[in-house]
């Protein structure tokens, strides 16, 4: 009788024990009910440079608005410029484009660059990257690589990185059904639009994990895609889906910019995604975007002349024919993205439904 | 422009004076109590600043000590906030007082007062008037129009002085106090041709007296026992007031003690429920909480940022926050037995905080409820108590444990020797992983193990929890064992520390003795043993429920009598008289 109930008090203490661990364990992951969220803190442009430019850029870099000002319109003796022939003709061209470039543009030349593989093909246009992955999609790279506003050092690129504390370009990622962050052969990724700014860390430099972000399913619906995808060795790679993603410049204009076809590529770790996020760029999204944005003042800090840079990436455009003139108008392109792991909140639910408190496996 | 300089000057030259009469106040009151420890055995004294000195342990009279007791940067606030509303709140911080018997309430009857705090004094007063005698505020915190908003109003001006000043001086203004007051609104509105401005000043003055600053406790004959002393009326008022609410009497209770209700069982049985109903009572027991919890070490608390990148500025202030929200919740809002606060999964979530405990959370405050079997359970395994009580790079079984000791069981833990050798404790052998490896040299030393092995064992069931609080199952790869064994009841992790705690007597005795000395503003070390013994018995009578347990205080004759105990010696007796006259 007392070594049954010996063993029946072992047996007790050890489900006692297992419970607390359970529950602890869970308390402790960050994957609950199946799913695990990432709030976008760091984005720039993926764009492969070399220190001097001459491998991709032998002609040289491009210059900006100011100084293809001065080439259009040197300074000569005797010679009177109306506004409407230059300011308002420049003006014109920046909003609506001319077709043919005035000004020779250099385009990357190296087939080097990054970011991810967009068709799963490898074609005659596809880059290559520098650990020698080929098929990557990444025809941004051509029309930007010799723009120094996207080069690495460029003042600028601190300044797009800084977008995504904006509270209206907070970008959700939620990862559903989703059993390991090392593999899984079927997960989801949904992308939405987050309301909550993001925090820092005790450190002040880096970013805080686990916070909560409300997610935006009233307003910012078109944020909302859904991504078929696998998690292999810890990498998580989607299907194609079409998706917007919101881009607004602190308190000024709000133009979103459409990405289609486009995929993620992230390694994951219970603390952080990164990695690329890719698609095809609808050119003339960016353009509105980025003239509506951004002041010709700034983008002469980073030598960006945006009615040169439409022209080009009209060039290399690879995809979206238009139907009219049969022209692409969407570009291969990889946003480098770093993501901190956040607990989403759904609208829909309270926040213990939302919590492992009720739901622990 | 002028007027603004003329205003300037005036105040300046005001608040010299003022605090110059503060000063020579403050400094003899305080030359009193730093004499106090010292005295000779002499008659009772019928001024606080005259009886201020602890007496032993053997002593068998009833009551308690008169005290003279800084007022708290919160009392202040709170009272401000009754008087003319929470938008009146100018920023108030007031230096440290020195714990006493486990508290700083205690530790303020024994605190002096230094020229910088004064200036601070000066900066609150001044700040306060001026923000009630401005434009967007004086038309509904000043009770009566001037006949001229350029001139003097005696009339006006008095009937805002000795309303504003009887809850401030928490009793009647005296007839020649009051005029005193109106004369300098009186003077100071003439020469700024300002009558708000002239009564600013005036109030001011009042704001920086030492009977608005201090709490000065009077006693008087008690018809009921011939040849003792009881508080005077307001002076219970004043003790109940800043024992329940935090803040001073608001005008029901100072009418109680105009009509002498506050002297009748009944009538301070009615008062008493009264104050235990409202919902200022919460004040009350936040500040209580805080003091014993010792929550002030949040205001300069830190971790190493690299370490614990979670823990940020602001989630330092949302765990002292959430530790008096739970505290307030379980037993003012649900009345639950006090015991329960070491046990309860309910508590509540920031945003900063959630993250820190990894949980998803909501904007703002919300209600919070850790699931069963979770090893959060109880005021120990929240980052305040965890997070104070370890060290800013790494966890502290030694800490927590004299901690749970000194401030929740009420058993002080003696310091370590002038000479102890840490060389053994601080070895940097990488082999040595986890704590309870590491202070397993307590133990075996036997200087050390006297002291450690009250505190070790019992920090080490809070293992699970790093230093800022975050749950661990490992430390440095290692299983971190959380067993342990605490006056002869084993654990196994903290939930069984819990319970264990739960029911362990010197829990609650604790708490009633720390409830007593706050309410009273003394050590309970004078209070006989068998009264403190009985405090005990109604406690637990009440399910060790905190509002019967302040009731208990409270109506007790303890709290409204006055102890007979050592009086001042010659030297500091001569010195009490100017600084008790000044005082009130």
């Amino acid at each position: 009788m007392t070594i049954r109930y010996s063993v029946f008090g072992a047996a007790l203490l050890s489900a006692t024990c297992l419970s607390v661990v359970s529950a602890a364990k869970a308390a402790d992951s960050p994957i609950r009910n199946r799913s695990i969220g990432y709030v976008m803190t760091t984005e720039y442009r993926a764009i492969w440079d070399t220190p001097d430019g001459k491998k991709e850029c032998p002609g040289g870099l491009n210059e900006g608005p100011r100084e293809q000002f001065k080439v259009l319109y040197p300074e000569k003796p005797g010679v009177k410029y109306s506004i409407v022939d230059t300011q308002l003709e420049r003006e014109g061209d920046i909003w609506w484009p001319k077709k043919e470039e005035r000004i020779p543009y250099q385009y990357s030349i190296a087939n080097t660059s990054i970011g991810i593989n967009l068709d799963d093909k490898v074609g005659p246009n596809d880059m290559t990257s520098p650990e020698g992955e080929k098929g990557i999609d990444n025809q941004l790279q051509r029309a930007w690589g010799c723009v120094p506003n996207y080069r690495s050092g460029s003042y600028n690129l601190g300044a797009f990185n800084n977008w995504r504390k904006y509270l209206y370009n907070i970008v959700l990622i939620e990862i559903t059904d989703v059993d390991s962050l090392e593999n899984d052969d079927d997960v989801t990724l949904t992308t939405y639009r987050g309301l909550d700014r993001t925090m820092n860390d005790a450190t002040g430099k880096q970013y805080l994990v686990g916070t909560t972000q409300r997610t935006d399913e009233r307003w910012g619906k078109r944020f909302i895609s859904k991504f078929k995808g696998k998690i292999k060795n810890g990498m998580l790679t989607t299907e194609s889906a079409d998706y917007f993603l919101p881009s607004a410049s602190g308190s000024s204009s709000v133009i979103d910019v459409r990405y289609y076809k486009s995929r993620w590529q992230l390694a994951l770790t219970p603390d952080h995604a990164e990695g690329f996020m890719g698609g095809y760029m609808d050119v003339d999204d960016w353009q509105i975007s980025s003239n509506s944005t951004r002041s010709t003042h700034h983008q002469a800090y980073g030598a960006a002349s945006t009615a040169s840079i439409y022209r080009a990436m009209r060039k290399m455009a690879d995809a979206k024919p238009d139907a009219i003139d049969g022209e692409n108008r969407a570009i291969s392109t990889a946003l480098r993205v770093r993501l901190t792991q956040a607990f989403i909140q759904h609208p829909e639910k309270s926040v213990s439904e939302n919590s492992s408190a009720k739901k622990a496996d | 422009m002028r007027l603004f300089q003329t205003n300037k000057i005036h105040f300046a030259s005001r608040a010299t004076n003022s605090v110059s009469k503060f000063a020579i106040a403050i400094a003899t009151a305080a030359v009193l109590v730093s004499c106090s420890d010292t005295t000779a055995p002499t008659a009772p004294s019928k001024t606080s600043a005259a009886a201020v000195s602890p007496a032993t342990d053997t002593a068998e009279t009833d009551g308690s000590p008169l005290r003279l007791r800084l007022v708290t940067a919160e009392q202040l606030h709170n009272t401000l906030a009754y008087i003319f509303g929470p938008n009146i709140s100018p920023p108030v911080a007031f230096a440290p007082v020195t714990r006493t018997d486990g508290l700083l309430g205690v530790g303020r009857s024994f605190a002096g007062v230094t020229p910088s705090q004064l200036e601070l004094y000066q900066k609150t007063a001044a700040t306060a008037a001026l923000e009630v005698v401005n434009e967007s505020n004086r038309h509904f915190l000043v009770p009566c129009t001037p006949k001229s908003e350029e001139a003097s109003d005696d009339a006006c001006a008095s009937t805002f002085l000795a309303s504003v000043g009887r809850l401030v001086y928490r009793r009647p203004l005296e007839a020649d106090r009051l005029a005193q007051y109106v004369g300098e609104a009186r003077d100071a509105s003439a020469r700024l041709k300002d009558f708000y401005a002239g009564l600013g000043i005036a109030l001011e003055g009042m704001l920086l007296s030492p009977r608005v600053m201090m709490v000065s406790e009077r006693s008087e004959p008690d018809p009921a026992n011939p040849g003792k002393e009881r508080l005077d009326a307001y002076s219970l008022a004043s003790r109940l007031s800043f024992f329940l609410w935090n803040a001073a009497p608001d005008d029901l209770l100072l009418k109680a003690a105009a009509s002498g209700e506050l002297h009748t069982q009944k009538g301070l049985a009615r008062t008493v429920d009264r104050m235990l109903a409202s919902d200022r009572i919460a004040s009350g027991v936040r500040a209580f909480f805080d003091d014993m919890l010792m929550l002030e070490d949040f205001n300069n608390l830190s971790k190493d940022a690299q370490i614990y990148p979670q823990f940020t500025g602001v989630a330092v202030v949302d765990a002292r926050e959430q530790t008096l929200r739970m505290v307030v919740d379980q037993l003012v809002t649900k009345n639950k037995d006090y015991r329960d606060i070491f046990t309860t999964r309910e508590t509540f979530l920031s945003p900063s905080l959630a993250a820190l405990y990894r949980l998803p959370s909501t904007p703002g405050w919300v209600a919070y409820e850790f699931p069963e079997g979770s090893p959060r359970m109880g005021i120990l395994t929240q980052a305040a108590f965890l997070a104070a009580h370890s060290h800013p790079g790494r966890s502290s079984p030694t800490l927590r444990g004299k901690a749970l000791r000194e401030i929740l069981l009420c058993q002080p833990v003696p310091r370590p020797p002038a000479n102890v050798d840490f060389s053994a404790l601080e070895n940097p052998d990488p082999n040595i992983r986890t704590q309870r490896e590491r202070v397993s040299f307590h133990l075996k030393n036997p200087v050390c193990a006297g002291c450690h092995k009250v505190t070790d064992p019992m920090g080490l069931a809070l293992e699970n929890f790093d230093a800022a609080g975050q749950y661990r199952e490992t430390e440095k790869g290692a299983k971190i064992d959380a067993s342990g064994s605490m006056d002869g009841k084993d654990f196994t992790d903290i939930r069984q520390l819990a319970l264990v705690l739960h029911d362990h007597p010197a829990v609650t005795q604790c708490l009633a003795r720390r409830v007593y000395s706050y309410g009273t503003g003394s050590p309970s070390n004078i209070v006989p043993r068998t009264e403190m013994a009985a405090l005990y018995k109604q406690f637990e009578a009440g399910g060790y429920r905190l509002r019967p347990l302040l009731r208990t205080i409270t109506l007790s004759k303890a709290f409204s009598t006055v102890r007979e105990e050592q009086a001042p010696t010659k030297t500091a007796a001569a010195s009490v008289s100017p600084a008790a006259a000044s005082v009130q």
